[in-house]
């Protein structure tokens, strides 16, 4: 069973490899994984989040005395300091950690609920698909940006309301997405072979149809992440969002904008960070289309 | 007394929509004793698939019901039983073989695990057990136990039906539905899989319900002949004595349009006409529009089934109603 497994992701890796810029971006993503992940081991919250008001805006590289629990020290600062001494450097990687973590949770939110959906839209059809693909459609009609506001300013800005406005607002793509896969797949002869050897609908969706429709959910989920994390950082950006001072990408650069003259770098570095982790996951996104795609395989 | 398996009576399946009711199945009765295989035999459209996705009421939902009638299997009427119940028989006490097995495995799992699968759902075994039995089966239909790793794509057509047959008689079931299970394959490997299933039925005493419209595979495998025309059985019966003289004009014709190697002819003798539209049945016998045998009574008088010895027949020559000009009358 090993040797299977390992077979089939070296045949999937051997097509995936051969788009470079998909390897990029995944390398991109890892490193925003590793730091994020190292995020307390290079710069502790406390000190991200506590004013270093002498030295506001200091230059990138630059070396300055800061207090940092309790104690004074030397500290570089890499990417510069914000209007309050923060480090510019450790709030964009403890912003990672927030951004990944929207990015993943909103996505798996709206693939787990959307798709079941979506799946049970697409196998039993008739009422409970009008049902369901009607709801769909109304989300869809409203703008995702002004939903997403609408909740939060509704439920009031938390982190966990922020997750939900905009895993409800992915949610209709996963529903359309899975409906269509799902009834392309449940006229194929295996899965009447599944009902004839007596297996249940839940079991028939479950184990046959839905691993069989993955492959563009997993390319729409990719590109999903990126629009979840640009979203949240709009969000904050218009104040909605993760609220100061906990660091998010999108609350860094609503607060650097009024300093974007005399201190472009507070602004500047967010910006680039957002940017690249967009790109990243879009550019694994085209790379997983192609290599999933079964008409390109060989 | 016989042993009978599965016994249909006077079964009909409508397929309804908004703009007709199409009469697939009018009124069909069948015996199918243990052991015994029946060939049900037929032009496309005639209901031979019909047939077998009622009785494992795997009817095409919801345009698809059984009207009337009643299948006893096992002492109980399928055409009642709920879906709780069809579950625990399907794949367990009725299997049924696909037409075109290039399809009829998901592509994504082995064939190992497709086979352990029907085994897990009807039994209380551990999936390790289960893996163990799907290696055995592969083995009784002749593929390698190594080869359970692999998947579907890494098997030829011949092979891929057999793995079908494979998963069909997992659970050793008392019946077998095989719905044309060679037309797919090319006649070398139409003939190995024949065997097969013939050897293997005999083996485990699985009753078998083979639908063709391929008189010669069923005179391979079959004991029993009904041949069905436009969703009745016309003529049933022993399969040499029906292959050896038919009674029905319908049978006869089907023999007719085959080319025999031994005789020389200068034409084939094909039916003339098409099937009727099932939605919209000619009255009296439903053959009788393309009948050469067809006097004025054909047209307004429905036939009943007339009994011949171990044979059955539709047809008003039978009765008496009309004169019988094929010259069979004494079999």
């Amino acid at each position: 069973m090993e040797q299977k497994y390992k077979g089939e992701f070296a045949e999937f890796w051997k097509r995936y490899r051969r788009n470079r810029l998909a390897v990029v971006g995944l390398a991109l993503i890892g490193l925003y994984v590793i730091l994020a992940l190292g995020a307390d081991l290079l710069y502790s919250y406390d000190f991200i989040t506590g004013n270093q008001i002498p030295n506001a805006f200091s230059g990138i590289a630059s070396f300055a005395e800061v207090e940092d629990g309790g104690t004074v020290r030397r500290h570089l600062y890499l990417l510069g300091a914000d209007n309050f001494g923060r480090d510019v450097a450790g709030r964009i990687i403890h912003g990672a950690r927030v951004s990944l973590i929207i990015g993943f949770v909103t996505v798996a939110f709206a693939v787990v609920i959307g798709g079941s959906l979506g799946a049970v839209a697409g196998y039993y059809g008739r009422r409970l698909e009008t049902v369901i693909m009607r709801g769909a459609d109304i989300l869809l009609a409203i703008p995702n940006i002004l939903f997403a506001l609408a909740i939060v300013a509704a439920l009031g800005p938390s982190f966990r309301n922020l997750l939900l406005a905009i895993g409800i607002t992915s949610l209709p793509v996963y529903v359309r997405l899975v409906r269509a896969s799902v009834m392309t797949v449940k006229d194929q002869e295996y899965v009447e072979a599944a009902r004839a050897q007596g297996a249940s609908d839940f079991r028939i969706i479950l184990i046959h149809i839905i691993p069989n429709c993955m492959a563009p959910v997993i390319v729409q989920a990719t590109l999903g992440i990126a629009q979840s994390i640009l979203s949240a950082a709009s969000l904050s950006f218009l104040g909605l969002g993760i609220q100061p001072p906990s660091p998010e990408w999108g609350n860094m650069l609503s607060e650097a904008r009024s300093y974007i003259i005399s201190a472009p770098h507070t602004l500047i570095f967010p910006g680039l960070a957002i940017m690249t982790v967009i790109l990243a996951y879009n550019l694994i996104g085209d790379g997983l289309r192609d290599a999933l795609d079964p008409k390109l395989k060989r | 007394m016989p042993d009978i398996q599965l016994s249909i009576r006077d079964l009909r399946v409508h397929y309804v929509t908004e703009e007709e009711d199409v009469k697939a199945v009018n009124g069909i009765s069948l015996d199918i004793e243990r052991g015994q295989s029946l060939g049900l035999v037929g032009e496309t459209g005639a209901g031979k698939t019909t047939t077998a996705l009622s009785i494992l009421k795997l009817l095409p939902k919801p345009t698809g019901q059984i009207a009337s009638g009643s299948i006893m299997f096992k002492g109980k009427d399928l055409a009642l039983a709920s879906e709780e119940e069809m579950r625990k028989i399907r794949g367990n006490e009725i299997s049924m073989i696909f037409q075109d097995p290039m399809t009829s495995l998901n592509p994504i799992f082995t064939v190992g695990d497709q086979i352990a699968e029907v085994i897990a759902l009807h039994t209380t075994i551990s999936a390790q057990e289960a893996l163990k039995r799907a290696g055995d089966m592969l083995e009784l239909v002749g593929i390698p136990r190594g080869r359970s790793n692999e998947f579907p794509h890494q098997f030829s057509g011949g092979m891929k039906q057999r793995v079908v047959i494979a998963i069909a008689l997992a659970c050793n079931p008392s019946l077998l539905l095989a719905d044309e299970p060679t037309t797919a394959l090319d006649v070398t490997i139409q003939a190995q899989v024949l065997a097969m299933i013939h050897d293997l039925k005999t083996r485990m005493k699985t009753s078998l319900l083979l639908i063709s419209h391929d008189l010669g595979v069923v005179a391979q495998v079959c004991d029993t002949v009904a041949i069905m025309y436009a969703g009745k059985i016309v003529e049933h019966g022993p399969l040499a004595k029906v292959y050896e003289k038919p009674l029905h004009p319908y049978t006869e014709g089907l023999f007719g349009s085959i080319p025999v190697l031994h005789e020389k002819k200068k034409r084939l003798k094909p039916i003339q006409g098409l099937m009727p539209n099932p939605a919209d049945l000619p009255g009296g016998c439903v053959f009788h529009p393309r009948c050469p045998y067809a006097q004025g009574p054909c047209s307004t008088t429905v036939p009943r089934v007339t009994e011949k010895g171990d044979r059955k027949v539709l047809c008003l020559m039978y009765e008496g109603i009309i004169e019988n000009r094929m010259g069979v009358a004494d079999v």
